[in-house]
Order: structure tokens, then sequence, then C-alpha cells
């Protein structure tokens, strides 16, 4: 009885384990990106309560997006740089490379017009001003914190 | 009884048209009476004559011209006073001037508040915080961004993590809580 106690209690705890890795974590910076940028669109665009509900899934897929795209551009970076490094790299592997590197560069550029089109309906003409003023400076604001980050004592 | 002439008897006789009869007898009789008479006759003759020559002036001209140059200077002083007082005590020109101050000054006031209203929307009283308009405009760091961010040690992002909660914080402080 023991036994089959221990060996259920046994299944119990290493199914656990199991399910809690294969649920993928998300990135904590990535919630905080996301909570950031959500944060800065209310305060610079001043939405109403209905329009916030609204354009928060649109923001949380424009974050998500660009981090995806983001990612994908920079391995093909990394394999462009690889692939010029190399001699014997083929024509066709560059080109395939830089293929891939321009296409993530677009999907970024397409990613930035999907979100502005899919606000724009929600907003009036002065928020959708806005929007712009908060791209600009939300990146700008996220980027000096990434700089300090990289350099706190430079930052005291 | 009669005697000679005496002065203002040959005064009489010289403005008085008729004589009397017994001093003609007595002029044509008296030889110093006689004498004296034309003496005087002469001086008078002599003087009417130079009376006659004086024309007489023109009083009733002399009156005209007279009124008409004191009308003249009176006209000219009314002149020059009324060109430095022309704009200030004509009433058309004070009412006017009135209602432009009444009407512009609050006018322009309005204006002005508007406008400067206007610029402090426009610049954003919600986002000053360290970043200018300008630096924003001149940003251009969408691709950047993110590519520095998924760069970032794990130690960077634990410290990316603190700054963006106390930007957070700040932000909540300075703003109201999103919804």
């Amino acid at each position: 009885m023991k036994r089959l106690l221990n060996a259920f209690l046994f299944l119990i705890l290493t199914r656990g384990v199991d399910l809690s890795a294969q649920r993928p974590q998300p990135l904590k910076i990535e919630a905080d990106i996301l909570d950031f940028y959500v944060a800065e669109f209310h305060s610079v665009v001043k939405t109403n309560p209905d329009q916030f509900t609204k354009v928060r899934t649109v923001i949380k897929d424009y974050i998500e997006n660009r981090f995806e795209i983001s990612a994908r551009r920079l391995e093909m970076l990394q394999q462009l740089r690889m692939l010029v490094q190399r001699t014997n790299s083929t024509d066709e592997e560059i080109l395939r490379a830089t293929s891939e590197f321009d296409k993530a560069d677009a999907d970024l550029q397409a990613n930035q017009a999907k979100f502005l089109t899919t606000v724009a309906p929600l907003l009036n003409p002065r928020q959708q001003a806005r929007v712009r003023i908060f791209q600009q400076m939300a990146d700008r604001r996220l980027l000096q914190m990434i700089n300090s980050a990289r350099n706190p004592e430079g930052q005291k | 009884m009669f005697g000679h002439l005496k002065s203002e008897d040959f005064v009489n006789l010289m403005e008085s048209s008729e004589v009397p009869a017994q001093w003609r007898r007595h002029l044509d009789s008296c030889h110093r009476c006689r004498t004296t008479w034309e003496s005087l006759s002469a001086v008078h003759a002599e003087i009417t004559s130079v009376d006659e020559d004086i024309p007489e002036p023109d009083w009733a001209a002399f009156r005209s011209s007279v009124r008409d140059q004191l009308f003249a200077r009176s006209v000219q002083r009314e002149a020059s006073r009324r060109r430095w007082t022309r704009w200030v005590m004509r009433p058309s020109a004070v009412w006017a001037l009135s209602v432009m101050l009444a009407v512009g000054i609050p006018t322009g006031a309005l204006f002005w508040n508007l406008q400067k209203d206007h610029n402090t929307e426009s610049i954003g009283l919600e986002t000053p915080r360290t970043t200018s308009p300008a630096e924003l405009i001149e940003a251009g760091t969408d691709k950047m961004v993110f590519d520095d961010l998924m760069q970032l040690t794990e130690s960077e992002k634990e410290q990316l993590h603190l700054l963006l909660q106390s930007a957070q914080k700040g932000s909540s402080h300075h703003n109201e809580k999103a919804p």
C-alpha cells in the first residue's frame, strides 16, 4: 500500500513537472515591454475605457509581432555575416538569406502599417495623430532604458 | 452905434450863405473891414479847395476789409487748433476708438490664450518627461529598439525590468492609471 502511494505521488509530481516544462513560459521582459507600450499609448493617445479595451489587443499583437520579426531579422543578419565571411558560401545561399532578411524588414514595415490601420477606425483624428507621436516617443524611451540597462554605472 | 465887424461876424459871414444887408453896406463903405474880409475869404477859399482835394475815405469798404481780415485770422486760428484736436475731439473718432479697444483687446487676449493652449496641447503636457519633440521626430528607432532588446543579457534584462517597473510607477503617479 505504501509503495502504491509512493508510486502515485511520484507519477503526480513527475507529471506536474512535465506539464510545467511543456507550458511555454512567457519571457518576463516581453510582459514588461507590453505593459510599458500599453501604458504609454494610454498616456499619450488619451483613450477612453471603451477605446482602451479594443486597442489593447491591437497593441499586444503589434508588440508580439515586433518581437517575432526582430528575432527573425537578427537571425538572418547573423546568417548574412556568416555567409559573407565564409569563402565557400554559394550565391544561392547568400541570395536566399538576403531575401529572408529583406522580408523581415518588409514585415516590420507591414506590421507598422497594420497597427496604424487597425487602430485608426477606433480613434478620432487627433488621437490618430497622437499614435504617431506615441510610437516615436515610446521607442525612444525604451531605447534610453535599454542603454541605461546596458550601462547602469554610466547613468548614476 | 454900428462899428467895425468883429471876428465872429467874419466867421458868420464866411459860413452863412446869406449876408445881412447892413453888413454888405458896411463892407462897401469901410476899407479896413473890406480888406480883412478879402484876406479871410482868400484863406477860406484855399482851405475849402484843400478839403475838396482830399477824397473822402470809403468807410464802408474799410469796415468790410477790417471785418474780413479779422474773420480770416479767426478762421486760421480755428483751423490750426482743429488740426491738433481733430481725431481726439471728433465724436465719431472717439466712438470708433472706444469700440475698437473694447472689442480688440478681449478678442486678442482670447486668441492669444487659445493659441497658447493649442501649443501646449500639441506639445503634450502629459508626455514631457525627458524627451523633447525634436528628439522624438529624429528618433526613427523602430528597427533598432527591438534588435537591441533581443540582444540583452540576462543581467541587462533584469536591469531593464527594474527600470520599466520604476517607469510604470512614475507613470502611474504622473498620469491616471490605465483603465
